[in-house]
């Protein structure tokens, strides 16, 4: 009796062995490129376009790459059927993995797969993270691809501007994406707001006063409910220092090895927001968890600073009151820039069929179908085209009109985006929600900043 | 410590022999899977913690460099600060409201069911989703409750946009969100308090206090104690409340450990130094929890099983 | 009142001497008590009335003020939206699978090593149950990479086997189990013995159907924790069709945060259906189920 037991035990142990081997194995398999169609062929359930290209003979069709995109969940569709065009053309399979999910979370997830030795060819990264994959090595250059389809590359070049450009190279000059999409960031105004407070649409070059006279004219109350002006840019990092940029300050010096987030350029900022919300009441107290775009749509706010992604929910929601213009000269209008490319990988098994995938969507053909609302192509004729037919918001050539020139200055992205990234988000919580004094906080700021951009002097 | 064993020493004797082989072989898939995905883990942790590492270029070893930094970090200082505060405002929450509520819907002779339900019913919902919903409920301008309290001629108050105050909110959410589970270990207790005893104190004439206290109490103790302990090994690992409802803010007035763990080891993809940390906050838990079971003696009462 | 009187039936089934016996019991003024709890509860059910309200409401009024408890307009295009934007049968598919094969096999490894600490006198039994103990100490974001390195040597990482097979081991659930099995009376286990049953048939036979209440509970605690896991899900799964709900619900809200709130909540709402349908029928054996001895051994 007792035995009978022992043997169910051993076997019940066996069983759960083997199938961890089994499963171990299979891993393995498609773990080392020769065995790509064992694969493939374990994830048969999940190969919807599985049959789309059946004509043998051709060897690049048994090529499956995977591709990394980062958006909302809107826009998997649209990719998938371009990505099927794309197979249809060149024999090529692209699988596409879609995060929808925050930037931070999104290049966390490509770190781990790259490291954890998953497929992954190519991927759209964006300034944030550029900085941090050169550091790592991990993407692969693309001048080589440049050399070879010369007039595609220029033509792609001279369309977009030369201070995204620069991004994609490292310290010896080697080009590793081109740019896809960017975003400035402009101020958004609730159109039916201004009318209620009999305003136009400022002018171009407005100044900080002209700035809180509209906010004092803004700020009313309806039915009870006060109405406010503005919403200050909280938690947002790239469209806070888009303000610093219009007051000459930012967050760090140009090469990243110094904070200058406590220059008074930039406390006179932190400050304004801080007077905004406390001592003029133009402004919510900011908080997480309540979206400022929602509060611009239903009119609880009149302006409020971003890029174009808001679009995409005013076009969700048929919000058409509403236009845009430049950030407010505090001292000069410097317009900020933040861009993304589709990275190739070293660790790719088919480098050049990516690199061939990569360059294909930042052309206009794909770029065209794929960006909707959410972003501006990095393409200035393609960018023209698209954002004036759509209409909205007014104004809206201000997100295109100098796209093909350098004027644009990047947003700060050191290698250590991530960590000055939570210090400055801290920093603006710290001032605009717990008061905190503004020079004192800023000047911490620096210092923990600095501690850590000390590893690119 | 007297084990649990089968009467009459000839049995005993014959199956003591197979009691070793047959113990270890029902344990084996636990202790397999607990090797593999709880051992070996933490043990790669622990080595990784004398490493700098980012998953993707070679691990550097650094010495002790991990655990020095730890000394200068202030905002980790802020972090053990923040998460002492929550155990002390959380853990009496959740053990002794948690006890109250258990008991007064253990009293109540209708309708318990549907009390049962309710009290346990965002227990069950993604923490993530309802977190969303609380964001906007508590905004402090744009908020539901704080429409209410204006409308009663009061001003705005700051739930989530206050140092202070962003406490009690995440009090409330912790108790609306979390106390179903302790309320369940605590009723489940209660009703397992054998009748006999609340018999005997109705005869001599008891008040529901008095036998709340002389009886329902020293009976719940092995109850209390386990939640007591649960609750302090889960409230030093928070992380939910602070990371869906404030983001560790404002400022970082409610960054937890388990918070800088996240965005160290995952954020900033520092592994090394967010394994040293999650070592330290091991060690502090497991320090904790050997004292409150040496201490259990003095008032935890097993006898009247 | 009559799920009640039955709980009290097989609960004094099982322990023989326990009776509900309320009515002698000291009351306290049961009005009151009745008023109070229901106003809890009320309060309690609060933000789901607003979640429910609004997922009805036009994204464009999400945020109204004044607010309403109650659905005043019934715009369900929101729930047709959340199918809409991404494969939601699919992603409930797979979270059901996902949970369920957590908790079936998290049951067998439970109980066996439950049954083991509780019944079986081995050499070492103090020391592997402290460790299995000390296993809840360690906070699971520091576990996450570790796990990942894991389980990227196996080779399972996007598949779902790397999401069931880290939860399969559960210290807490096997405490719970244990503490169970520890008050199953020694009378049960001799007879089988003298019946010459070995210990897998006493187990298989008599302590497993004898723990149901247990084993629903710590069931329903691991399916919760499965059902709702965000951060694991979003590190070990790639591929888009093989995405979980609460990975599906951030779809909705998009990346940039750019979803409409209203569209959230109702794929709120409609993820906690399942959840609730669980803990409703549930919950008769849940109240049964744990004898909290302490960590007593």
């Amino acid at each position: 009796m007792k035995k009978k037991i022992l043997a169910l035990l051993m076997a019940a142990c066996m069983v759960m062995g083997l199938t961890g081997c089994q499963s171990g194995d299979s891993g393995n398999g498609g773990g080392n490129g020769a065995s790509e169609s064992s694969g493939a062929a374990a994830d048969a359930e999940t190969a919807e376009d599985k049959g789309s290209v059946e004509d043998a003979g051709n060897n690049k069709e048994d090529i499956t790459l995977t591709l990394a995109m980062c958006g909302d969940g809107t826009t998997k569709e649209a990719l998938d059927d371009l990505l099927k065009m794309y197979t249809e053309k060149t024999g090529i399979k692209v699988e596409s993995i879609f995060v929808a999910s925050s930037w931070g979370e999104y290049c966390t997830k490509i770190q781990t797969m790259i490291g954890g030795g998953d497929e992954l060819d190519c991927a759209i990264v964006a300034i944030e993270g550029i900085s941090k994959f050169l550091d790592m090595g991990v993407a692969a250059p693309i001048d080589d691809w440049i050399a070879a389809n010369q007039e595609i590359a220029d033509g792609i070049l001279a369309d977009t501007s030369p201070a995204f450009q620069e991004i994609f190279k490292d310290d010896s000059g080697n080009i590793y994406a081109f740019p896809f999409s960017f975003n400035n960031v402009v101020m958004h105004f609730n159109t039916a707001r201004l009318e209620e407070a009999n305003l136009e649409l400022p002018g171009e070059a407005w100044t900080k006063e002209e700035f809180l006279s509209y906010c004092e004219a803004l700020t009313t109350e309806k039915d009870g409910v006060k109405q406010y002006a503005i919403a200050v840019p909280y938690g947002e990092y790239f469209c806070a220092e888009a303000w610093l940029y219009n007051n000459g300050a930012s967050y760090m010096n140009e090469d990243f090895t110094e904070s200058t987030i406590n220059s008074p350029e930039s406390v006179e900022i932190f400050q304004l927001w801080q007077d905004l919300i406390y001592k003029y009441g133009y402004a919510p107290v900011p908080e997480e968890n309540v979206g400022a775009i929602d509060q611009i749509i239903s009119g609880q706010i009149a302006m409020g600073s971003w890029g174009r992604w808001p679009t995409a929910q005013y076009v969700a929601n048929d919000f058409e009151d509403v236009a845009v213009q430049y950030l407010p000269s505090f001292s000069q209008n410097q317009q900020i820039g933040g861009v993304d490319g589709i990275f190739t990988f070293n660790s790719s098994k088919h480098l050049e069929e990516a690199k061939e995938l990569a360059a294909w969507m930042s052309q206009a053909e794909f770029a065209g179908a794929y960006l909707s609302t959410g972003n501006i192509p990095a393409l200035h004729s393609l960018a023209e085209d698209k954002i004036s037919s759509l209409g909205i918001p007014e104004n809206c050539e201000l997100f295109y009109v100098d796209s093909n020139t350098d004027i644009y200055k990047p947003v700060s992205a050191p290698p250590q985006f991530t960590e000055c990234s939570n210090i400055v988000l801290t920093a603006i919580s710290e001032i605009c929600v717990n008061k905190a004094d503004v020079q004192a906080t800023l000047d911490a700021a620096a210092e923990e900043m600095n501690s850590i951009l000390a590893e690119n002097k | 410590m007297k084990e649990k064993e089968m009467p009459g020493s000839r049995f005993m004797k014959k199956k003591k022999m197979h009691d070793n082989i047959s113990g270890y072989l029902f344990l084996a898939p636990a202790l397999i899977s607990f090797f593999l995905f709880i051992g070996l883990p933490v043990g790669l942790s622990a080595v990784l913690s004398f490493f700098k590492y980012n998953l993707i270029n070679p691990a550097k070893f650094v010495g002790l460099d991990n655990i020095r930094h730890m000394f200068s970090d202030k905002g980790l200082l802020v972090a053990f600060g923040n998460t002492f505060k929550f155990l002390l405002i959380l853990c009496p929450i959740h053990c002794g409201l948690g006890l109250i509520l258990a008991f007064l819907v253990y009293k109540a002779t209708r309708f318990q069911f549907f009390f049962r339900t309710v009290i346990y019913f965002p227990s069950i919902v993604t923490t993530a989703s309802v977190a969303i919903a609380w964001g906007y409920i508590f905004s402090t301008d744009t908020g539901v409750i704080n429409y209410f309290v204006r409308l009663f001629g009061g001003s705005n108050i700051p739930w989530l946009t206050d140092r202070t105050m962003v406490y009690v909110t995440i009090a409330l959410f912790s108790f609306w969100k979390f106390i179903g589970t302790t309320f369940l270990y605590y009723f489940i207790g209660l009703q397992n308090i054998p009748d006999v005893y609340y018999e005997a104190a109705s005869i001599d004439g008891a008040s529901t206090v008095k036998t709340f206290f002389h009886i329902t109490l020293p009976l719940l103790s092995p109850t209390i104690f386990f939640v007591l302990i649960t609750n302090i090994v889960s409230v030093f690992q928070i992380f939910d409340e602070p990371y869906l409802l404030t983001n560790g803010g404002p400022g970082s007035s409610t960054k937890t450990i388990a918070f800088e763990i996240y965005q160290t080891a995952f954020q900033e993809m520092n592994i090394g130094y967010g394994a040293t940390i999650s070592f330290v906050l091991f060690l502090i838990i497991l320090a904790i929890t050997v004292i409150q079971y040496i201490g259990q003696n003095k008032w935890v009462v097993y006898d009247y099983e | 009142m009559s799920k009640w009187e039955n709980n009290g039936e097989t609960k004094s089934s099982r322990e023989g001497k326990v009776k509900i016996r309320r009515k002698s019991r000291v009351k306290i003024p049961q009005m009151v008590l009745m008023i109070g709890l229901l106003l809890l509860c009320m309060l309690m059910l609060m933000p789901f009335a607003w979640i429910f309200s609004t997922s009805l409401r036009l994204p464009k009024e999400s945020f109204r003020l004044p607010p309403s408890f109650f659905p005043t307009s019934f715009h369900f295009e929101n729930y047709v939206a959340v199918f809409h934007a991404f494969p939601f049968a699919k992603v409930i598919f797979n979270s059901l699978k996902i949970a369920v094969t957590v908790v079936i096999a998290n049951l067998f490894i439970t109980t066996m090593a439950g049954y083991a600490f509780a019944r079986i006198p081995f050499k070492g039994r103090e020391v592997v149950f402290m460790i299995i103990l000390a296993g809840m100490m360690i906070p699971s974001q520091a576990k996450l990479i570790p796990t990942y390195i894991v389980m990227s040597k196996m080779g399972l990482v996007g598949t779902h086997m790397s999401l069931i097979l880290p939860a399969i081991i559960s210290p807490l659930n096997i405490f719970f189990v244990r503490q169970y099995m520890l008050t199953i009376p020694d009378s049960y286990e001799e007879a089988a013995y003298i019946d010459g049953a070995g210990r897998f048939r006493i187990y298989l036979r008599i302590f497993l159907p004898m723990s149901k209440s247990v084993i629903i509970m710590t069931s329903l605690l691991t399916f919760l924790a499965s059902w709702n896991d965000f951060l694991n899900p979003l590190i070990f799964l790639s591929k888009y069709d093989r995405m979980t709900l609460p990975l599906g619900l951030k779809v909705l809200s998009g990346a940039m945060g750019t979803g409409s709130v209203s569209v959230i909540l109702a794929g709120v709402m409609l993820s906690i259906i399942i959840p609730t349908i669980l803990y409703v029928f549930g919950q008769k054996y849940i109240l049964q189920s744990v004898v909290m001895s302490g960590l007593k051994s």
